[in-house]
C-alpha cells in the first residue's frame, strides 16, 4: 500500500464531502425535505416525495416565490436510519442553507432531527407524518409544525368505529413502535368507554416472517374481530393473510398505516367491506378532490398511501410563509406560519398558488383548504385534523366517512 | 452555499465520525488487540445512551429517574454500566471460542433492544426518552457544536492515549498473543480468561461513553437508534478499512467511512429530481461499491498493525 493511494482515497472522500452542492451557482428559494427513500419506509417516503414535488411544480409554474424566484426542494435520504437523518438533516442547513424543511417520516427521526438541528439552527420543519404525542410538548421555540394530527385522536375514532361495528370484544396488535403504541392506548381507552372489552393488546416487533404465536394469542377468549395497527411494509400484510389462513380472525379493524389496496390482494373476498381510519382532511374544501385529480395526471394512479397530502401541504404552507415573510429566513418564516394562516381569512385552492401571493401582497390572511383540509396549527404547532374512515370495497379502498374531532 | 456552512457543517460531521471513532477504538480494544469477536456493539451503545438519559434528565414520571445529575456523571455512569454489563456477558461467553462469542454479543444486543423496547416503566418503551441535556449549552451559544466537538475529541484523546499505552505495555503484548495463538500464552502461564475479560470491559466502558455522547448530541434516544446496521456493522467496517489492531488507523477509518455514508449524497444529490428514488438506490450501491474498492485494494487497512519491536 503505497502513501499515493492513499493519499488518492483520503482526497477522494474530502472532494466528496466538500465539492458538492455549489455546482449550480443558480438564485433560488430552497426548502430541504428529509425522507426515506430507502430503507423500512421506502414506500412511504417515496411518495411523499411526490407530493413534495406536486406542490413545487404548483408553485413555480405559478409565478413562483418573491420577485418570481424558483421554488428548489433538495431531498435527502434517511434510510430509516436515526443517524443518518439527523446528519443529511445537518447537512440541508448548513451546506445547502435551506430555512425549512419538511419532515421526517417517522417520530424517531423526527424527533432528533428538532433536537439537535432545527431549533438551534432556526430552522422551519414541518413534518407530514410524525405522529407522536412527544411532539406537542418538544421544546422547539416554535420552530416544529405538523401537517398531521396526533396519535390520539385516530385512536378515538377507531375505538368508535370497532364499537360501532357491534363488536363486544376485539383484540389489538400493533407495532411495537411509538406510533404503534399510541393509537393502542387511545383505541383501548375509548373501547372501553364504549362499554367493549378488549381482550389481548400483543405488540408485534416489525418484518418478521411469521406472526402466528402472536395471533394465537390475540385469539383468546374468541374476541370479535382484530384491531391491526401496522404498516403494509413491516408485517402489516402477513399478519392479515395469517390471521386468515389460521383461522384466528374473520374481521378486521385497520388503521391508517394499511390504507393501502395491497392488503386486499388476492384476498379481496375475505376482506370485502371491513373498515378502517386515517387522518384526513377537515370536511369541506376541495382540496382531496383537487389533490387526487392532480396527483393522477402527473403520476397516472390515485394517491396510494397515506401523508402524501400532507407532505404537499407542508411544502404549500412553507411556500406561503415565505412569500409572506418575504425573506428565506427561518425566524421570519416562522412568525409567519402563524400570521398567514387564518380560518376567517380568503381562501386559497391547492391550485391557486397565483392567487395566494396576490393576496399575500395585499396584505390579506389566508384560509389554506389544503390537500388534507383546510389546514391551521394551534399554538403549539399541532395540526387541528379530521379522521376518514375507510372500506375494502372490490379489492380497493374506498374514503366513505369523515369524523370530526 | 458560502463557507461558514461548510465549516459549520464540517464540524457536525466531525463529530458525529468522533463518537464513530470512539466506538471503533473501542472495538479495536477488543477485537484488534484481544481478537474478541464482539458483534453487539449496538447493544453496549444502547445501555451508554439509555443511561446518561436516564441519570442526566429532569425528572420524569414516564421513566426511570431522570436524577438531573451532572453531565459528566452520565458520561462516567454509561461507562461503567457498560462495562458492568461486559462482565456479566463475559463471565459465561469468553470461554467460548470466537465464533461463538460473535453469535451470543449479537443476541445479546437484541436482547438489550427489546428490553429498552418493551420495558417502558425502565426506559419509556417505544417512545424514547427526549430532552437530554447539552453539555454547556448555555455557555456556548450559537458555538455550540465546536464545544460539543472539542468534547468528543478531548475523549477520543484520552482514549486514544490508555489504548496506546495499554497495547505498548507487556498487557498489551499479553493480549496479541492470545489473540495470535491462545495455546501458547497459556503455556506461558498466562491467564487468558482474565486478559480477555479486562479488554471486552475497557473496550465496553468506551462504547458507554460513546453512546452517552451520542445521546447528548442527539438530545433523544429510542430503540429505533440502535439497529444493527448503523450501530454495529459500520463500526467493523471503520475497522477494517481503517485497519485493525492499528489505533490511529481506526480513527482515519471511522473518517472515511463515515464521509462515505453521508458523502455519496452529494454524488447522488446533483441527479435530477425526478430520480430521486433511483439516486437514493444508486447511492446504497456506491456506498458499497466504495467500501469494496478499498477492501480490495487493502485487505489489512489503510493502515495495517505496526510491527512490535522485540524490547
Amino acid at each position: 500500500m503505497k502513501l499515493k493511494s492513499k493519499a488518492a482515497i483520503l482526497f477522494l472522500v474530502f472532494v466528496m464531502i466538500l465539492g458538492s452542492a455549489g455546482v449550480l451557482a443558480q438564485e433560488t428559494v430552497k426548502i430541504g425535505t428529509v425522507l426515506p427513500i430507502t430503507g423500512g419506509l421506502a414506500s412511504y417516503g417515496q411518495v411523499s416525495r411526490n407530493g413534495t414535488l406536486l406542490a413545487q411544480k404548483q408553485i413555480n409554474e405559478n409565478g413562483g416565490l418573491l420577485d418570481g424566484l424558483e421554488l428548489e426542494l433538495i431531498n435527502v435520504d434517511t434510510q430509516t436510519q436515526a443517524q443518518v437523518g439527523v446528519d443529511a438533516a445537518q447537512r440541508l442547513v448548513n451546506i445547502n442553507n435551506v430555512p425549512a424543511i419538511v419532515g421526517a417520516m417517522s417520530s424517531g427521526i423526527t424527533v432528533p432531527i428538532v433536537e439537535s438541528v432545527t431549533t438551534p439552527n432556526e430552522v422551519v420543519q414541518i413534518s407530514q407524518s410524525a405522529t407522536t404525542p412527544v411532539l406537542t410538548d418538544i421544546e422547539d421555540d416554535g420552530y416544529f409544525f405538523r401537517t398531521v394530527p396526533s396519535d390520539a385522536l385516530q385512536g378515538i375514532v377507531a375505538g368508535d368505529l370497532a364499537a360501532d361495528q357491534g363488536y363486544d370484544s376485539i383484540s389489538i396488535i400493533y407495532v411495537n413502535n411509538d406510533y404503534g403504541q399510541g393509537l393502542n392506548d387511545a383505541i383501548i381507552d375509548q373501547f372501553e368507554k364504549r362499554g367493549g372489552e378488549v381482550a389481548e393488546s400483543i405488540a408485534f416487533e416489525p418484518s418478521k416472517v411469521s406472526y402466528r404465536s402472536e395471533l394465537m394469542n390475540a385469539a383468546e377468549g374468541n374476541p370479535d374481530a382484530l384491531v391491526v395497527i401496522a404498516y403494509t411494509d413491516d408485517g402489516g400484510i402477513t399478519i392479515i393473510r395469517q390471521a386468515l389462513e389460521n383461522g384466528f380472525f374473520d374481521e378486521f379493524v385497520f388503521t391508517d398505516g394499511l390504507k393501502a389496496p395491497e392488503i386486499a390482494e388476492g384476498i379481496e373476498g375475505y376482506l370485502e367491506g371491513m373498515y378502517g381510519t386515517t387522518p384526513t382532511s377537515l370536511p369541506g374544501g376541495k382540496g382531496p378532490q383537487l389533490f387526487k385529480e392532480m396527483y393522477m395526471e402527473e403520476y397516472g394512479e390515485s394517491t396510494p398511501k397515506p401523508y402524501i397530502d400532507t407532505a404537499y401541504d407542508a411544502v404549500f404552507v412553507l411556500a406561503l410563509a415565505i412569500e409572506k415573510a418575504g425573506a428565506a429566513e427561518g425566524p421570519a418564516i416562522k412568525e409567519a406560519v402563524n400570521e398567514i394562516l387564518d380560518p376567517d381569512g380568503e381562501t386559497v385552492n391547492i391550485n391557486e398558488w397565483a392567487k395566494a401571493k396576490q393576496l399575500i401582497a395585499e396584505g390579506k390572511t389566508i384560509n389554506y383548504e389544503g390537500a388534507s383540509g383546510p389546514v391551521y396549527f394551534d399554538e403549539v404547532g399541532d395540526r387541528a385534523g379530521a379522521i376518514g374512515i375507510w372500506q375494502v370495497q372490490d379489492g380497493d379502498i374506498v374514503e366513505v366517512d369523515v369524523v370530526v374531532q | 452555499m458560502n463557507l461558514t456552512g461548510i465549516l459549520s457543517y464540517f464540524i457536525f460531521f466531525l463529530t458525529f465520525a468522533g463518537i464513530y471513532a470512539v466506538m471503533a477504538l473501542a472495538l479495536n480494544m477488543q477485537r484488534g488487540f484481544a481478537g474478541l469477536f464482539n458483534i453487539g456493539i449496538a447493544g453496549f451503545w444502547a445501555v451508554g445512551s439509555y443511561t446518561t438519559a436516564i441519570l442526566t434528565t429532569e425528572p420524569s414520571a414516564n421513566y426511570l429517574g431522570g436524577f438531573n445529575l451532572p453531565i459528566i456523571i452520565g458520561l462516567l455512569g454509561a461507562g461503567l454500566i457498560s462495562a458492568f454489563l461486559a462482565l456479566l456477558v463475559g463471565i459465561p461467553t469468553l470461554r467460548l471460542r470466537e465464533d461463538y462469542l460473535g453469535i451470543t454479543t449479537i443476541g445479546i444486543a437484541e436482547i438489550i433492544r427489546l428490553i429498552f423496547t418493551n420495558e417502558a416503566w425502565l426506559s419509556y418503551g417505544v417512545r424514547g426518552i427526549s430532552g437530554i441535556p447539552k453539555p454547556l449549552r448555555d455557555f456556548a451559544g450559537k458555538y455550540y457544536n465546536i464545544v460539543f466537538l472539542i468534547i468528543v475529541l478531548t475523549v477520543i484523546a484520552v482514549f486514544y492515549y490508555l489504548s496506546e499505552k495499554g497495547i505498548h505495555s507487556p498487557w498489551g503484548r499479553v493480549l496479541r498473543a492470545i489473540r495470535e495463538d491462545e495455546e501458547v500464552a497459556k503455556a506461558a502461564g498466562k491467564n487468558v480468561f482474565r486478559y480477555r475479560m479486562e479488554a471486552l470491559v475497557f473496550g465496553a466502558f468506551m462504547m458507554g461513553v460513546g453512546g452517552a455522547l451520542y445521546a447528548h448530541f442527539t438530545g433523544f434516544v429510542s430503540p429505533e437508534a440502535f439497529k444493527p446496521m448503523q450501530t454495529t456493522f459500520i463500526v467493523w467496517i471503520m475497522l477494517i478499512i481503517g485497519g485493525s489492531g492499528n489505533n490511529f488507523g481506526v480513527l482515519i477509518g471511522s473518517l472515511i467511512t463515515w464521509g462515505i455514508w453521508t458523502g455519496t449524497e452529494f454524488i447522488t444529490g446533483m441527479l435530477p429530481a425526478a430520480y430521486t428514488t433511483q439516486a437514493a438506490t444508486l447511492r446504497v450501491i456506491l456506498i458499497g461499491v466504495f467500501l469494496e474498492i478499498v477492501l480490495l485494494n487493502m485487505p489489512d487497512g489503510l493502515f495495517p498493525e505496526k510491527k512490535y519491536n522485540k524490547n
